[in-house]
């Protein structure tokens, strides 16, 4: 063949008048061709041969298969889930895909086999965490074979006897992704040795993959890490400096936390029921290492921002211990200081960065009440607080709050409600639901030809659609009626937000009705 | 109706009526939604009210929707509540439907009639005046071909080496001349030749194949009174005599049959598209290829959906190993694929291709179906292959083929692809039961 090809490459005119041949069967039938014409001949030859070659194709031949997949040890939802999760997978409506999966796990089912390379190639955390636990022996199997997949099996191979055998070479020579995963898996089991490994290798690494791997430290984050996160806190790099800042914080005992209640407990003091707030006017010279703002401390704003700083990162519990204070007393105390605004705003701060639940909900009463803003920035301030502490007060408390804002917030108020909404709990109680649907529906009505907007409900009904509780759904689906000979863009445009927010009640619809669990919270 | 909601989404033109399609899925839009065992109905609420409705023997769908889309998003949104089989009520046809089902009936008589007609006049002596049209066709393909002769002949003497930097047009002109010349089976074989030169390391052993095989068809044209008739019938076909439909039915071998529709796959074509599905005879195990053209976009004349079982008459294009066909009568009787018969080994599965190329040697895509053939990812390679339990292994082509992978987990299924003398195109795959559909859009 490769004499035929050679002639056809460079052509007969060069060639000359050679008779090709393909050492095959073939050679018996075109010798019998006139040999006068090279081309012709040339050509058949060439047919035959490519019909020889098709006709007798030779299959390579492959030692043994790999390992298939384990049985499964969980039976797989029904073929009507399968086209619902189909759907959430592809990304229509994928914010509701960890919903489904929860439920598919209550349910004791796993993913069929089929939807796996959607599963796998799936990127948002949540969803990949809520796929963990649905897919199977199969799915586990799969993921070995694409590296984007990996995730699914760093999660799979927790504990220590899931630890890969050549862990200490992934160390030395992975990827940063791989050795970051390491670092994560190890930090689960052995925690000391995983410390040791990132101090090891701490200087040859570059500043962001410091930083990624020191955030590793969080899992199982103890007072044994103190010592590595304190030098940390000298990096070159900004971002590992705060990373280390960050860790540091949550360690209650640590140097650290002892340093900035030093900083922080000047600027109080509690006599005779009376609490006395100062700004503070100077910095020990350590403070710019941790983490502490500390340039222009001759401009009084910045040496009240740097009031709130400190209290905001001081354990509120220490004032609690210092004065023997309560929270809703202490709260009380503060109001009638000379900062109250400032120094609620720190403590405030405080209680949502070490999930203080006992010093949020005094704080949270503060600062979610009705009161008027003086400035811009207690508008703002009225606007972030709340929901800064919102996830850290019980739900009813949020619940009754925002139904309140619903009735009856002022119209500046009104213009919260897209945040108030955007943060909202995983899911409503039905009353909340019914409250929310009802002032929904007052709204509409009072919408005439003239309407010109839809705010701030529009906002809302992106975050009600996915919290509102499966009672509702039926009051959710009831038709809207806005008015039909308004014809603005944005009445318009509310009717489609409106398609969408029943669009996504109806998959949930779905999603409830498919896999069917007694209750999924 | 059995279709599944799968399958009436590969009915779909392309994704976003698909898309479409699943949103009109929603019993609130629909009103008089009935169907019985021909057909079904309903109206639809859009920005009018769309009359729609579904023959169940051949998916057709009618609405009265003014989209360009075929089937439309109405149609699709009322096979999707048909298929599941609880939404859509037994029901007596409204008049809109029943003068609509008798209307298509009486198309179908009519093309019986043309296909009697087609027999008969196959029967009689041809007339005066249509010798005449047929010697007059018949010298102008001559003229043709020896035109094509000469030009692969210069391409033999210049050497494919300078072909790579030709343009398009260098292999269009001649296309073009063929069109001329009422060859058109050469001029399509000439322009997918113009994608070979670079497209592959070793191109040129392929384009010399390729060039090779034309050689040997206008050889066996000039000498087709040498060839056994049935031969000559697929010559001539190639070349471009082609049939109509109604013409395959009176002269081609019809086979009634439980037909499994295994896949389908589509090309992107000069000025179009070309679909392929593929078929398989439960029964006669008679693989078979219904090739459909789209020009411009404009709809495919049948809805095929893969993946079910639909009994019915297939009528094959003439020839010595008949392939190419076209269903002449089908019936609603459809249900999913839950069995696929298959070839034992891929050695014997390559006996068969060998057998059929012996009888007609210029077929190039074949129906593969295998029983316990086990999908293999070879990742240090990035090489896909089936294996069978002998351990030959045959490449799929390039491509991630990961639901195959996932569905089989590593143990045999059963499996069809569409081989063409070099990779493996899976179609689908059976495990557990259940055929899964494998390529495009599944």
């Amino acid at each position: 063949m490769h004499d035929l090809l050679t002639t056809a490459l460079v052509g007969t005119a060069q060639a000359g008048a050679v008779s090709p041949t393909t050492d095959t069967e073939v050679d018996t039938l075109t010798e019998q061709l006139p040999a006068d014409d090279a081309e012709r001949r040339l050509l058949l030859t060439a047919g035959a041969a490519a019909m020889y070659a098709l006709a007798g194709y030779v299959p390579e031949m492959l030692a043994a298969t790999p390992e298939p997949a384990s049985a499964e040890t969980l039976p797989a939802c029904s073929p009507g889930t399968t086209v619902l999760l189909r759907d959430l997978l592809a990304n229509r409506q994928g914010v509701l895909l960890p919903e489904a999966l929860a439920r598919l796990q209550n349910a004791g089912l796993r993913l069929p086999p089929d939807l796996l390379p959607l599963a796998l190639d799936v990127r948002e955390p949540a969803s990949r965490g809520a796929l963990i636990p649905v897919l199977g022996e199969r799915g586990r199997w799969l993921s070995q074979f694409n590296p984007a997949w990996s995730w699914a099996r760093d999660a799979l191979t927790t504990g220590e006897a899931n630890m890969p055998a050549a862990a200490e070479t992934v160390w030395q020579e992975g990827t940063p992704g791989q050795r970051h995963e390491l670092l994560k898996l190890l930090r689960a089991t052995d925690p000391a040795k995983a410390r040791d490994w990132l101090q090891a290798a701490w200087k040859q690494e570059k500043a962001d993959v410091r930083r990624e791997f020191l955030s590793a430290l969080s899992i199982n984050l103890g007072p044994d890490d103190e010592a590595f996160l304190e030098t940390a806190l000298d990096d070159r790099s900004t971002t590992v400096r705060d990373t280390a800042a960050n860790l540091l914080m949550r360690l209650p005992t640590s140097a650290f936390i002892a340093r900035m209640i030093a900083r922080a407990d000047p600027l109080l003091s509690y006599a005779d029921g009376a609490l006395d707030v100062e700004i503070p006017s100077s910095l020990d010279p350590a403070a710019s290492r941790d983490g502490v703002p500390g340039d222009s401390l001759n401009d009084a704003g910045h040496r009240v921002g740097l009031l709130i700083y400190l209290l905001g990162h001081v354990p509120p519990v220490h004032w609690q211990e210092r004065f023997s204070l309560d929270p809703a007393a202490f709260v009380a105390a503060v109001e009638n200081s000379l900062w109250p605004l400032e120094a609620l705003e720190g403590l405030a701060r405080a209680a949502a960065l070490f999930d203080d639940q006992e010093w949020a909900l005094p704080l949270w009463r503060y600062w979610s009440a009705p009161r008027k803003a003086d400035t811009e920035r207690q508008v703002e301030l009225l606007g972030e607080l709340p929901l800064l502490l919102a996830p850290h007060v019980p739900h009813a408390e949020w619940e009754a709050w925002a139904l309140h804002m619903l009735a009856e917030a002022s119209d500046d108020q009104r213009e919260l409600y897209g945040d108030i909404f955007a943060w909202s709990p995983s899911q409503w109680s039905r009353d909340f639901g019914d409250g929310y649907l009802a002032a929904l529906r007052a709204f509409i009505a009072g919408l005439n030809k003239k309407s010109k907007s839809a705010e701030p409900w529009d906002d809302t009904l992106e975050s009600a659609a996915l919290a509102l509780p499966p009672e509702c759904f039926a009051a959710a689906l009831a038709s809207f009626d806005l008015p039909e000979d308004n014809t603005t863009w944005q009445i318009q445009n509310f009717r489609r937000q409106l398609d969408a927010f029943a669009d996504t009640i109806r998959v949930r619809q779905r999603i409830y009705d498919e896999i069917p669990v007694a209750d999924v919270r | 109706m059995r279709l599944t909601s799968e399958q009436v989404l590969a009915l779909a033109p392309d994704a976003s009526s698909a898309a479409a399609g699943k949103k009109q899925a929603n019993p609130r839009v629909w009103r008089n939604l009935g169907q019985n065992e021909h057909a079904a109905w309903g109206e639809c609420q859009g920005s009018a009210v769309y009359q729609v409705r579904v023959e169940l023997e051949t998916f057709t769908v009618k609405c009265t929707c003014p989209s360009h889309k075929f089937p439309c998003k109405h149609g699709l949104g009322l096979l999707l509540l048909a298929a599941d089989g609880k939404t859509v009520p037994a029901a007596e046809p409204p008049e809109w439907v029943a003068s609509w089902l008798a209307k298509r009936a009486a198309t179908e008589s009519a093309k019986r009639e043309k296909v009697a007609e087609s027999a008969k006049a196959a029967d009689d002596a041809p007339t005066k005046e249509q010798l005449k049209r047929i010697e007059k066709r018949e010298n102008l393909v001559a003229h043709g071909l020896d035109a094509l002769d000469l030009w692969l002949s210069d391409l033999m003497r210049n050497g494919l080496a300078g072909l790579e930097g030709q343009p398009v047009t260098f292999w269009e002109r001649q296309a073009a001349q063929m069109v001329d010349s009422q060859a058109q089976g050469i001029a399509g074989r000439i322009r997918s030749m113009a994608e070979i030169p670079g497209s592959v390391p070793d191109w040129p052993a392929k384009l010399l194949g390729q060039l090779g095989r034309l050689a040997l068809l206008s050889h066996s044209y000039r000498r087709g009174d040498a060839l056994d008739p049935a031969l000559r019938e697929d010559v001539r076909q190639l070349t471009g005599w082609t049939l109509k439909e109604d013409e395959v039915t009176a002269r081609g071998e019809t086979v009634t049959d439980d037909w499994l529709l295994l896949g389908q796959h589509i090309e992107d074509e000069e000025r179009g598209k070309a679909q392929r599905t593929w078929l398989l005879g439960v029964q006669s195990l008679r693989p078979a290829l219904i090739l459909q053209f789209s020009f411009m976009n404009q709809p495919l004349k049948e809805m095929l959906a893969p993946g079910i079982r639909q009994h019915g008459d297939l009528s094959f294009w003439p020839g010595a190993a008949p392939l190419r066909a076209h269903f002449s009568a089908r019936s609603a009787d459809t249900a999913p694929i839950s069995a696929l018969p298959g070839h034992e080994s891929i050695e014997v599965f390559l006996g068969s291709a060998a057998a059929l190329l012996a009888r007609q040697p210029w077929h190039e895509r074949f129906l593969c179906s295998l029983r316990n053939v086990t999908p293999i990812y070879d990742i240090t390679r990035d090489r896909w292959h089936i294996r069978d339990s002998t351990g030959a292994a045959l490449p799929l082509r390039s491509g991630g083929h990961w639901r195959l992978l996932a569905i089989s987990g590593g143990a045999p299924v059963d499996f069809a692809g569409e081989w063409d003398g070099e990779t493996l195109l899976p179609l689908g795959a059976l495990a557990a039961n259940e055929y899964y559909l494998l390529g495009q859009g599944a």
